[in-house]
């Protein structure tokens, strides 16, 4: 079966407020895509969408070319980790998985265990009573074993410390590369997820702004370091990202790519030309006002 | 897994944590009945035994734990990849499992309670068989109704706006105020009914009211499909 997932042309309307605008994309299968876009975006209401957690007001979100809605058979095959409250929950950590285990058909148990050692998640504890880094690290534990074709984390690292994260980042790749499937990957950590990604989705006010995959969408920067006074004159007249400057050096981020000649004239001027950081690059697309168009 | 296991997972699994919640309600509510009538030895106290005395502790306890549980248990089976559908009727189900398994409990309790002090048979389920089938039917319907009545109300305030919530309240007086009108009980549901109208027909036959009780669960779980099939399940 096919896993390939779409929106296609999907509003979802709140009331008077109208929290996702016309969006249409594909998703391929087996990749791993960061969904980006800054607070109150529509990041979490595009992925409760696929999920099934809600109806879109209008259009159709699809996985192989089945509706996810009310689809017993595609549910099953989609799971959502996100930072959930479990300020009630009296099952234990090993009740949490064997719950998991009845209801996700892939579920892999013996990884789960794995993840528990990795994640020093203690089995016979409330969950309740676990701390915040903990209770992501089960959300995390319980969304990689379920081994979902359709696999979303939507900022479920919240709580971690750093060293956790680069076990979830670890574990994520290593998994997929055993077990490819589509990861989504929600997410406001930009610079340290990066290189997780393998597409890049940008949502801005409801609207899908761009869809590339990353490689390509880090060649809409380039950072142009040199002595200071003649890469002012280099990036004269182009958009400019961010500045930083160390002594008499001065490294600039610019948004556009550089003609042919540009980049002629930068090695005549002796400035080094480099790759600007997804960051940068995510920062500037989202704060900008005019530049909210559709692109693909 | 295939769409039939799925509703007969998800009643499995919800009547095994309802009963084991029940469980404690039926050893808390045995304890105090032993504690009063110890105390109390007339039969003012419990004029029909056991049964008649967890009936109403377990209509409340009923309402409470559907107003309680379906918020967490709808978003738990959703967020599992269960559909909305499945979780419908395998709660329905297991509802009706457990609303009855209430009753069986109760009246094999009473069975051991008439067995070591047998009551005087006009106070008694267990003058006949037919008697005490009939009590747990009546019993276990009124339940069931109790338990719609809470997860209607919860369903309202899980996932609608303010005026379905209060519709919710009001809808689920109606359940109360038809039910007693189609058993005749006593005590606060038979005032209320009074309100309404003072000349209730509480002699209805045991196949109406069961009938009407069966056409209200009908209806109540109608209600509560049409509502859920298509709720936003909240992301806490």
């Amino acid at each position: 079966m096919s896993y390939e997932t779409a929106f296609h042309q999907v509003n979802m309307t709140y009331g008077n407020f109208q929290a996702l605008k016309d969006i249409s994309f594909r998703l391929e299968e087996e990749k791993i895509y960061g969904l980006l876009g800054r607070n109150g975006a529509g990041k979490s209401t595009l992925l409760s969408l696929l999920a099934a957690y809600r109806k879109p007001s209008t259009g159709t979100v699809t996985i192989g070319g089945q509706e996810v809605f009310e689809n017993s058979q595609l549910m099953s095959q989609v799971a959502l980790s996100y930072n959930t409250d479990y300020s009630e929950e009296s099952d234990k950590v090993k009740d949490m998985l064997d719950a998991a285990a009845c209801y996700r058909p892939n579920f892999d148990s013996s990884y789960a265990e794995h993840l528990v050692k990795q994640f020093k998640l203690p089995r016979d504890k409330q969950v309740k009573k676990l701390s915040n880094g903990m209770k992501s690290a089960l959300n995390v534990t319980i969304g990689l074993a379920s081994r979902c074709p359709v696999t979303i984390f939507d900022e479920a690292y919240v709580g971690m410390d750093a060293p956790t994260r680069e076990i979830f980042y670890r574990e994520l790749l290593e998994d997929h590369a055993r077990h490819p499937r589509t990861i989504i990957l929600s997410t406001h950590l930009v610079s340290e997820m990066d290189y997780l990604f393998e597409e890049i989705i940008i949502i801005k006010r409801g609207r899908l702004l761009m869809q590339e995959r990353s490689d390509q969408f880090l060649e809409l920067g380039v950072s142009v370091t040199g002595a200071t006074q003649v890469v002012e004159d280099f990036v004269r007249g182009m958009k400019r990202l961010s500045t930083r400057q160390l002594g008499g050096t001065t490294s600039v981020r610019i948004y556009g790519e550089l003609s042919e000649m540009q980049h002629k004239e930068a090695r005549k001027l002796g400035l080094e030309l480099g790759n600007v950081s997804m960051q940068d690059l995510f920062i500037h697309l989202t704060e900008e006002e005019d530049t909210d168009d559709v692109q693909k | 897994m295939t769409f039939k296991n799925r509703i007969a997972q998800v009643a499995s699994d919800s009547a095994k944590y309802h009963l084991s919640v029940a469980a404690w309600f039926i050893v808390v509510v045995s304890i105090i009945y032993i504690v009063l009538g110890s105390i109390f030895t007339t039969n003012d106290f419990t004029p029909s035994g056991f049964m008649a005395f967890i009936y109403r502790p377990a209509k409340i306890f009923s309402l409470i734990y559907a107003i309680s549980a379906t918020g967490s248990f709808l978003t738990f089976f959703v967020r599992h990849g269960v559909t909305r559908r499945d979780y419908f009727f395998g709660t329905a189900i297991a509802l009706v499992l457990v609303s009855f398994a209430i009753m069986i409990i109760a009246a094999i309790i009473a069975s051991i309670e008439n067995f070591i002090f047998p009551a005087a048979e006009s106070v008694s389920f267990f003058g006949s068989s037919g008697l005490a089938l009939a009590a747990i039917a009546e019993y276990s319907l009124n339940i069931i109704c109790y338990y719609l009545t809470g997860w209607l109300i919860a369903t309202m305030f899980y996932g609608y706006d303010m005026l379905r919530k209060n519709l919710s309240i009001l809808g689920a007086a109606l359940i109360v105020i038809m039910l007693s009108m189609l058993w005749g009980e006593s005590g606060f549901e038979q005032s209320i009914t009074k309100m309404f109208n003072p000349h209730s027909p509480w002699e209805l036959s045991l196949a109406i009211s069961i009938l009407g009780t069966l056409l209200l669960i009908a209806l109540v779980l109608w209600i509560i499909r049409a509502f859920t099939k298509s709720i936003t399940i909240k992301m806490k």
